[in-house]
């Protein structure tokens, strides 16, 4: 085990250091052979450590790697000694297997996406890096790797979302994704340096315990790594980063902007999940701002034009859901939430990829329409996708996403009143969720065809139509494999149980549970229905009954100006003092330095004059100088 | 025997005099005498001193002063000498090619 471990932060290095040193020399074929090669690699070790894991005893589930002795800081009562170490634990593991998994898939898609672009060798450099600094995330065996994973990661989101560098979007893009994340990584910082001085550790094998066993905590612990998390995982208020990432290419955006990168807040959270149990008002602020914010992009995700927006804010949206769920305390269904997630959401992205590909670029769904004939393959595999986000039974979505609103029922059943509204925003989002999913399939495979004439679509390529094909199983069958509530079938619930922070403690009747699993199916049939009928019909009118509630509809289509309220106070303010600075540093730092060299040219100039070459005038400055001197010293 | 008052008075009239001709004069060989002039007033006090001390010491420096006062013309000289070949003059203000 300790070798598996350790290969499986070594070989995506590894890799990114070979293709990154070589990225001139080798093809994107080659490069992206490699980089496919060490992914399945990962994966295969991952499912090594799965069943290594299951093997052992429930509450023994915990292989620990040391490496090597990282620093060693301070002295006596505030010594800090960090290790280089691995942990595998069923927490990590899990995140291991769908990272890997997912991500092997998605670098095969690449390979056939980025065949025709420029630089593609670069590409798998950082998309290898990536997964190293994912993996150093997930398996660092403190929190102080973790954030070194955290900040890889962030610093690979920046380089791939600008990876077409020479477009202004694309560059703006990554440095709004990089600074946004620095609002949160402060507060994973704070938390950090906060959990030092209380428990004296960062060893997640002595942390767990510690936790667990503290009793009270304070509340502003856990919002400090939930404001990191917040970051990361695009929750209100600091989402706005993750729908412009979406400058990336499509595949980083399946890859790091909607599976794996944005669940390391999730991860946090369930990794300090005893922390956050324990830490009074802090779960109730995840709650509520989780279900704010899936409210809240759903919202904004009616109205984008552009298939990848879409999906951006539909992200956005589920990540509130997983928040939701950690904030009602019921961490194994947000985790949940996260691997069928990942299923979908690659799915829906990849083929969005294939569509874009397929018409040279366009991302516009206004000039999409009617594609099944075109693209049939690609159809059929991101309407299985499309069906788990919407949250339509059997498809994995709906059993993960009922899971948490049906945890939010049954804590408002049991009479927390505050509960019934989240429970309400989380069905609101779910009606608005399959909407918005049936709008985007509906005008980009149905109805009629509004594409360039021009253009003629073909079918993807045989590996991306692969993945399709894979990703489209799993959304299938991922779900009811994982877990169905109402049969009492929940294998990676009690897989996760020894690390989590055990649920509230609330039962519904099994009629309930089926009557909520019925309603959450029709809302969703309902409302997929609606906005299909709506979209699959004159094109003209329902593309004008989007403009039909004036201000609410300019609104939502502005995004809420959330952007535009950033700039405001954030973006202006802090650009005012920028140049303030500047006109400091210019005027007086400068000035200052320039005066002092002019002085010296002056001064030089002044002097010259006393060397005119005429031996008389050296000679009446000798003998003035020599008088000088005898009156000094008289 | 004359008082130890009038060698200083000679000589500060002698120095007074060097002084004057090598700031005033353009002549560089006048120049170049004044300079000698200088010393050899500040000789007089030594030797004068040297005398009413009953003591060797100042006669001694006298010497010292000879000594490099006559290595200083040697090279003096040459140098007025070398002036005079490139200017065919010895006038020190033809020479200010030095000027900054």
């Amino acid at each position: 085990m300790n070798l598996v471990g350790a290969l499986l932060l070594a070989l995506p290095l590894g890799t990114a250091a070979v293709i990154g040193l070589l990225h001139r020399r080798l093809a994107t074929k080659q490069a992206g052979a490699l980089a496919f090669g060490m992914t399945a690699a990962c994966f295969g070790l991952a499912v090594a450590a799965f069943f290594h894991l299951q093997g052992l005893p429930a509450d023994a589930r915990v292989v620990e790697v040391p490496l090597w002795r990282w620093m060693e800081l301070g002295g006596g009562a505030s010594r800090l000694a960090l290790d280089v170490g691995i942990y595998l634990d069923v927490l990590s593991v899990t995140w291991t297997l769908f990272i890997t998994g997912v991500g092997s898939l998605i670098f095969l898609y690449s390979i056939a996406y980025m065949s025709h672009e420029e630089g593609g060798a670069r590409y798998f450099a950082y998309l290898s890096l990536f997964l190293f600094s994912m993996l150093t995330l997930v398996l660092g065996s403190n929190l102080a790797l973790t954030f070194l994973g955290w900040e890889g990661v962030g610093l690979c989101s920046y380089l791939l979302i600008g990876f077409e560098y020479g477009k202004e979007t694309a560059a703006n893009a990554g440095r709004k994704a990089f600074l946004v994340n620095r609002i949160g990584d402060v507060g994973f910082l704070i938390g950090m340096f906060w959990t030092w001085k209380l428990f004296g550790t960062l060893e997640v094998r002595e942390l767990t315990p510690a936790l667990l066993a503290a009793g009270a905590l304070p509340p502003l612990l856990a919002i400090a790594f939930f404001v990191g998390a917040c970051g990361k995982s695009a929750q209100l208020p600091l989402f706005v980063w993750l729908p412009d990432a979406m400058a990336g290419p499509t595949p980083v955006s399946a890859l790091i902007h909607a599976a794996t990168m944005v669940t390391a807040g999730i991860y946090l959270l369930c990794r300090l999940s005893p922390l956050f149990a324990a830490a009074g008002w802090a779960l109730d602020v995840v709650a509520w701002v989780g279900a704010g914010t899936a409210l809240f992009a759903g919202l904004i995700a009616l109205r984008q034009r552009d298939i990848k927006r879409v999906l951006a804010y539909s992200t956005v949206s589920q990540l509130g859901y997983m928040f939701l769920a950690c904030g009602l305390g019921a961490f194994a269904s947000a985790a949940f939430h996260v691997v069928t997630h990942a299923f979908f959401k690659a799915l829906l992205f990849l083929g969005a990829g294939a569509v874009i590909h397929a018409l040279h670029g366009e991302q516009d769904l206004w000039k999409m329409g009617d594609l099944k004939h075109h693209l049939p393959k690609t159809a059929r595999a991101m309407k299985a996708g499309a069906f788990a986000l919407a949250g339509i039974a059997p498809f994995a979505g709906f059993f993960s996403k009922d899971e948490i609103l049906g945890v939010a029922f049954a804590q408002a059943y049991a009479g927390d009143s505050s509960r019934w509204v989240l429970w309400g925003m989380g069905v609101a989002t779910a009606a608005l969720t399959a909407f918005y999913t049936a709008r985007m399939m509906t005008l980009c495979f149905g109805g009629t065809s509004r594409v360039d004439p021009h253009l003629h679509p073909h079918e993807a390529p045989a590996p991306m139509a692969f993945a399709l094909q894979l990703l489209a199983v799993l959304s299938l069958v991922g779900g009811a494999l994982l877990g169905i509530e109402a049969l009492h079938w929940m294998p990676l619930h009690h897989w996760l149980e020894p690390v989590l922070a055990p649920a509230p403690e609330v039962h519904l009747s099994a009629t309930l549970t089926w009557a909520l699993m019925a309603l959450a199916l029709l809302i969703a049939v309902l409302s997929w229905r609606v906005g299909a009928k709506w979209y699959s019909g004159d094109f003209a009118a329902a593309r004008a009954a989007e403009y039909s509630l004036p201000r609410l509809a300019r609104a939502i289509a502005g995004r809420f100006w959330v952007d535009e309220i950033y700039a405001v106070l954030v973006v202006r303010p802090l650009r005012f003092l920028a140049e303030l600075a500047l006109e400091f540093d210019t005027r007086v730092v400068d000035g200052l330095f320039r005066g002092l060299g002019q002085l010296a040219a002056l001064l030089g100039t002044g002097l010259r004059l006393l060397q005119n070459g005429v031996v008389h005038a050296y000679a009446f400055w000798f003998v003035a100088g020599a008088a000088l001197l005898l009156w000094l010293t008289r | 025997m004359a008082p130890q008052a009038w060698y200083l008075i000679l000589s500060a009239l002698l120095f007074g005099l060097g002084l004057a001709g090598f700031v005033a004069r353009r002549n560089s060989l006048v120049m170049f005498m004044s300079v000698e002039l200088m010393l050899n007033a500040a000789n007089l006090v030594f030797v004068a001193g040297s005398r009413d001390h009953q003591a060797a010491r100042g006669t001694a420096c006298a010497l010292f002063v000879i000594a490099v006062a006559a290595a200083e013309v040697a090279v003096g000289l040459a140098m007025v000498l070398a002036l005079f070949r490139l200017k065919k003059s010895v006038g020190a203000d033809e020479a200010r090619e030095l000027r900054a």
